[in-house]
């Protein structure tokens, strides 16, 4: 049992299988950190993940064309973002409520678009649907590197923008005068609408910009990894990035950690249940939760959430 | 004397604490709406499909079966939200409860198969209730004691606790006839294996007879009704109802524990406590109410609740775990609650409409070939349409208000400046 | 000197009340102008009007001789106006600098280029004396230190009039004077400021001119070398009408709350309450007079269990009830009126009826085996309708529906309801009108002729001085003088609650003895 478990960790691929899992929640986590930072909790991810992905086969199957699908994914992410921004932002519904709501929506219409595009009848609803997928694009140069090149620099297009995302986010957030304008908005709206910041416009553009990066994370499961559609193909990875949000403590570094901590856990996790060996893979499954409850335990007194998390903002009436 | 009073009294309650249907019933049926452009979409007639839809759900006694099956865990996941969220503890965490609870009635029901059924089945139900308030003691005392917010802990005792699940079912079940260790170390030994061995997939074994809950049917042929009302022909027609033997006690359960909620909320110390905390936390300790201890005891009631939704469904439905049994009932609780504006009887009304939506779904693709998904997204817009009515619905109530405080003061003032200047 | 701001004819009305009055003010340049008067006197409705986060019902506002409009704050800092909330503005986890630029384009948009704002804030508060480091987290910072970077916010908007809302409430006597040294240096580079304040002796040490309001019109505006704290006190408090309450004397009983060298802090962790020795006893209010933020929040809270007192003894008829929780200490009789009735005195979302029942609920005859009893609640609730003569349609409707007055009738039958043996009345008027004022009073003076011994701390002087036996004044957190009403001079009380005048040192034994003079003399 011992060097069946070594063997997974002498295999290249395992770690690139980290790489992979690792990237819609990267893509997803880390989008919606902006939104979160703003104050609004972005419980909605797993519906936009799950639109991007029926939007990505959509795209791709109809045109043809895979990068139409990404595209689609992404306007479809967007568009579950602008309903969420509508509800959470304009009408100041309860923002857990209405995401619960939004993903049991997502749930419903991924599921009846797909069949209603691909029609008809219920063997061709059975049957699995092949479309264009995105191509492995091997970096010249860093992917010859033995080893790191394999693990790191052979992938597939959203796994590079998943890299850059973090350090993209971390930047904006720190050292752009907008990123300033979205931490204060998160912390004290009030304080930031009396200099003159709207705190809709800031609130607004982070969902939207949430709803892209969900959406390209839904594409790279549904046009990336597998090349079809299954029903609920997210199957929840739009809350293991909210946890990993939780897990991060709501800094891009550590959320970019509690997403590899994640995506390890689940590479593990696969290679455990193909191996067969008696090991028990839910408690892999579970470990990173665990993590995480205790990390919520120990965040008290200095509060990580944004002061302002979760409640919609209306200027007093004068 | 009193009799006048209690009348009055209850009728101007009810008033205060009725709910208004409006919102929902017009959200639900914006969403009917709005789904039948998605069901012309897909080259059906949405009225054919509607029709289909609620003749699955209610149309026969076998539909009415269905429907009562689903819509019970919706009632207890409801009402444990829903009593969470009024004493200010938002339990997302019912999934999580939902789950342990129905491994506990299971792991009663094996452990103990010898006792009798009267003795069994409560315990059963017991135990449920009991395992879900122990999954949310961790996250109630974190809020109680250091106010971490339960959101966060309680989603995440949800994964700790299906992960949990997800491995019971898939360890062997050790048969008491040759697990060395018997007695109490066989007891909790189950704690550690559910699955049934002889079986190749993961699932529990099934319960024995004397842990179901009893149906109508098995109540109508008990001996004692059976020599009552055995002559009638009524009572052999009602026996050859053979869905009677689906409707098991669980959803009279609901409907019970909704009532019990609904008591336990508005006509008792404890519910006014949770209330009072529940709406401004600051003015109820100035009351001189124990805001942590309430809290907590809110917390424990809404997992108790949550938990007794999964001992229903194993002890009335399914009879054994099996992967996946329950998806979502726990996070559809939180839509059923706050379509049913937070009232434990109004919760009843809203478990029954997602509960016959899902009930009603299969025939509706049967007959008009709508994808049964159609029915989750009528949900998500019902929900979507009634939270932005209610919240809409609120602030102008307070805008009105305000308005007509304004003018009443004003009078009050010009009456004042009159007497002044007389 | 030129004017920089001129105000005419300001009128701002809420519902129900009139705050600002047809309002003329005129600020020159490089002035510090204060705006003086009691709170709820339209000081600050005046000067939000001026900032943009009101809009006034009419008047007109000159800038530099221009008339011009302001809409919303943004308007007025690009007027050149800044204005320092009494609630900051300040976002608490960034840093100093971040505050200064936040919503500004920074240097090198739209880069944040952090480093360049720190040394532009550095030498700003060089220039001014606004000594902060820019690279700190605001919540780092005591509040002193977080005001000044308000004012830095302002001065990096290139403010020329700076708006001070009781600035002094919240500071220590050691900030009180840095802040003084900033607004000189501020003056001298020709910077103008309007200082709002109740509080007369800051005002004649800092201030060029005064403007008195009242009831929100304006009395004077005054050259600060013309005129004295005695003139200014009798603009701001000289009411002609003083509500009449008929109180018969009565010879104080045995002694029921007893506070023996109490001290305790405040949420900030600074020493709020020092050492503060007292008694009241049955038969008699103790008035607790003092400009707000002196302590006496902070000693209802310690009294009422809602505070951990940091040393020292409460004793309730006898028992010491130090740090008891407020379950325990309403079980010995305690009522407490809070101050704030909408926050803490009532739950708004609960009917009239379980309102009323929030202090005894939980007892006979009202429950029985933890169940409510819904007759008994409704005929407890009916008769505390009737006999408070609480206006409402029926004691099933929310209490949110009440007007003000109605509402603190409603906290005043669960608090009295009992007969309690002491009640702590905070600020039991605030904001109510005429008649909700004068039946609150009335009733607090009944419960004193029934037996009940009563604390009333009320920042209005004039309400201490009409319902009070005794008068305390608390200045710094002290009392620092016990005096019998019928003695009580008005302009003493006031220098008192100035801190320029103390009658005790702090020490119990002269308390006591003051007490025993009173007792003696109002015999």
């Amino acid at each position: 049992m011992l060097d069946q478990l070594l063997s997974i960790f002498a295999n290249v691929e395992f770690y690139a299988a980290i790489i992979r899992m690792t990237t819609p929640l990267l893509l997803a986590a880390m989008g919606s950190l902006l939104a979160e930072k703003a104050g609004v909790v972005t419980f909605s991810m797993e519906g936009m993940m799950l639109m991007g992905a029926v939007g990505g086969i959509i795209g791709s199957g109809v045109t043809g064309n895979v990068w139409m699908g990404v595209l689609l994914a992404i306007l479809f992410g967007i568009s579950v973002g602008l309903i969420y921004a509508i509800m959470a932002v304009s009408v100041g519904a309860h923002q857990i409520v209405t995401s619960v709501g939004l993903n049991l929506g997502a749930l419903g219409l991924s599921a009846v678009l797909y069949p209603l595009v691909f029609k008809r009848g219920e063997e061709v609803i059975q049957t699995v649907i092949r479309v264009p997928s995105m191509p492995l694009l091997k970096i010249p140069i860093l992917g010859d590197i033995p080893f790191v090149g394999n693990v790191f620099f052979n992938h597939l297009p959203p796994v590079y923008i998943g890299y850059l995302l973090a350090p993209v986010v971390w930047f904006i957030l720190y050292r752009t005068s907008w990123g300033l304008k979205v931490r204060a908005v998160g912390e004290h709206p009030h304080a930031a609408d009396t200099v003159g910041i709207s705190v809709a416009k800031v609130r607004y553009a982070t969902i939207l910009f949430a709803g892209a990066c969900s959406g390209l994370a839904g594409a790279f499961l549904s046009i990336g990894l597998l090349g079809s559609y299954m029903e609920n193909m997210t199957a929840g990875r739009g809350f293991i990035a909210y946890t990993a949000i939780v897990f991060g403590k709501w800094e891009p570094t550590g959320v970019l950690l509690g997403t590899l901590l994640f995506g390890m856990a689940d590479a593990l996790q696969l290679r455990i249940q193909a191996l067969g060996i008696g090991i028990p893979y839910q408690f892999l499954v579970m470990f990173p939760y665990v993590v995480t409850m205790i990390a919520l335990i120990s965040l008290v007194g200095k509060a990580s959430w944004p002061a302002s998390y979760g409640s919609p903002f209306r200027r007093e009436a004068g | 004397m009193n009799r006048p009073i209690r009348l009055k009294f209850f009728w101007q309650e009810y008033l205060e604490r009725s709910f208004s249907l409006t919102i929902p019933l017009a959200a639900i049926l914006a969403a009917f709406a709005l789904s039948g452009l998605l069901i012309l979409a897909w080259g059906s007639s949405p009225l054919e499909a509607y029709v289909a839809l609620f003749s699955g759900a209610f149309g026969s006694p076998s539909a009415i079966a269905t429907t009562l099956q689903r819509l019970t865990p919706l009632v207890f996941t409801g009402l444990a939200v829903t009593y969470g969220y009024r004493g200010g503890f938002f339990n997302i965490g019912a999934e999580g409860q939902l789950y342990m609870g129905a491994i506990a009635a299971v792991w009663v029901a094996i452990t103990f198969p010898d006792w009798p059924s009267w003795l069994l089945v409560p315990s059963c139900i017991l135990a449920s209730a009991l395992m879900g308030m122990v999954w949310v003691i961790l996250p109630a005392l974190l809020k109680a004691r250091r106010g971490i917010n339960e959101v966060l802990s309680t989603l995440l005792m949800n994964y700790i606790a299906i992960q949990y699940f997800e491995w019971v079912i898939r360890v062997d079940h050790a048969m008491r006839d040759f697990t060395p260790p018997g007695g109490l170390g066989w007891a909790f030994y189950n704690w550690l294996g559910l699955k049934d061995p002889t079986q190749p997939h993961p699932k529990s074994p099934f319960l024995v007879e004397a842990a179901h809950l009893p149906t109508l049917k098995s109540i109508l042929e008990t001996p004692l009704l059976q020599g009552w009302l055995g002559g009638s022909e009524w009572y052999q027609q009602l026996l050859s109802v053979t869905a009677l033997g689906r409707i098991s006690l669980a959803p009279f359960l609901g409907l019970f524990a909704a009532l019990f909620i609904y008591f336990l909320m508005f006509r008792t110390v404890t519910g006014y406590r949770a209330r009072a905390v529940g709406i401004n936390p600051e003015a109820a300790k100035f009351m001189g109410i124990n805001v942590p201890r309430t809290l907590f005891t809110t917390a424990l009631v809404s997992g108790a609740l949550a938990g007794l939704a999964g001992g229903m469904e194993v002890l009335g439905t399914q009879h054994r775990v099996i992967p996946n049994f329950l998806v979502n009932a726990g996070f559809d609780g939180i839509p059923v609650a706050l379509i049913g504006q937070l009232n434990p009887l109004a919760v009843l009304l809203s478990a029954t409409f997602f509960g016959a939506l899902r009930a009603g779904a299969n025939k509706m693709q049967v007959v008009s070939s709508v994808p049964v998904a159609v029915v989750y997204v009528i949900q998500a817009l019902a929900i979507m349409f009634a939270i932005a009515g209610t919240t809409i619905d609120i602030g102008l109530a307070l805008r009105k208000r305000r308005v007509a405080q304004m003018r009443r003061e004003q009078e009050t003032l010009e009456v004042e400046s009159e007497a002044a200047n007389a | 000197m030129s004017e920089l701001l001129r105000l005419e004819k300001m009128r701002k009305t809420f519902p129900g009340v009139l705050a600002n009055d047809d309002i003329d003010l005129s600020i020159e340049q490089g002035e510090i102008h204060a705006l003086l008067g009691e709170n709820g006197a339209g000081k600050t409705t005046l000067m939000n009007c001026v900032y943009g986060v009101y809009r006034p019902d009419r008047g007109r506002i000159f800038w530099k001789g221009k008339e011009v409009t302001i809409h919303q704050a943004r308007d007025a800092i690009a007027l050149g106006i800044g204005m320092v909330h009494q609630h900051f503005m300040l976002v608490p986890p960034l840093t100093v600098a971040e505050n200064v630029i936040l919503g500004l384009p920074s240097p090198r948009e739209p880069l944040l280029d952090i480093k360049a704002v720190e040394k532009e804030v550095e030498e700003l508060s060089q220039r001014y004396g606004l000594a902060v480091n820019p690279s700190a987290q605001i919540w780092q910072l005591p509040v002193g230190v977080q005001q000044r970077v308000e004012i830095l916010k302002a001065l990096y908007r290139k403010a020329e009039l700076l708006i001070l809302d009781e600035p002094t409430a919240v500071l220590t006597p050691i900030e009180v004077d840095e802040l003084f040294a900033v607004l000189k240096s501020l003056k001298e580079k020709g910077i103008s400021v309007i200082f709002i304040s109740h509080k007369l002796e800051e005002v004649m040490k800092i201030c060029d001119r005064i403007t008195v309001l009242r009831d929100g019109r304006k009395i004077a505006t005054l050259k600060t070398t013309e005129t004295t704290p005695r003139e200014l006190a009798k603009m701001m408090v000289g009411r002609e009408v003083f509500l009449k309450i008929d109180k018969p004397p009565l010879k104080p009983g045995e002694i029921v709350l007893k506070v023996e060298a109490l001290s305790a802090k405040d949420n900030r962790g600074l020493p709020a309450v020092r050492n503060v020795s007292f008694e009241v006893r049955r038969y008699e209010i103790l008035g607790i007079a003092g400009v707000d933020g002196n302590g006496q929040a902070e000693l209802a809270d310690v009294l009422s269990g809602m505070r951990r007192a940091s040393s020292g003894r409460v004793e309730i008829l006898g028992k010491d009830v130090t740090d008891c929780t407020p379950l325990e200490i309403i079980n010995h009789g305690v009522a407490y009126i809070p101050p704030d009735r909408q926050h803490t005195g009532l739950i708004l979302d609960f009917t009239v009826a379980e309102n009323l029942v929030g202090k005894s609920f939980f007892k006979s005859p009202l429950s029985k085996w933890g169940i409510l009893r819904r007759e008994s609640i409704e005929e407890f609730a009916q008769q505390a309708i009737q006999e408070y003569g609480i206006r409402t349609p029926g004691a099933q409707v929310k209490a949110k529906l009440l007007s003000g007055g109605n509402q603190q009738k409603v906290v005043l039958a669960r608090e009295l309801s009992g007969n309690p043996d002491l009640i702590i009345a905070s600020q039991p008027t605030r904001g109510l009108d005429v008649g909700a004022t004068e039946y609150v009073r009335t009733k607090m003076v009944e419960a004193r002729n029934r037996g009940a011994a009563i604390l009333l701390i009320s920042t209005e002087l004039e309400e201490v001085l009409t319902l009070s036996d005794r008068i305390a004044v608390m200045y710094g957190g002290e009392i620092v003088g016990i005096v019998p009403a019928d003695q009580a001079d008005i302009h003493e009380i006031g220098e008192m609650m100035a801190g320029t005048k103390r009658l005790v040192d702090g020490t119990l034994t002269l308390k006591i003895q003051e007490t025993e003079k009173a007792y003696e003399s109002s015999d």
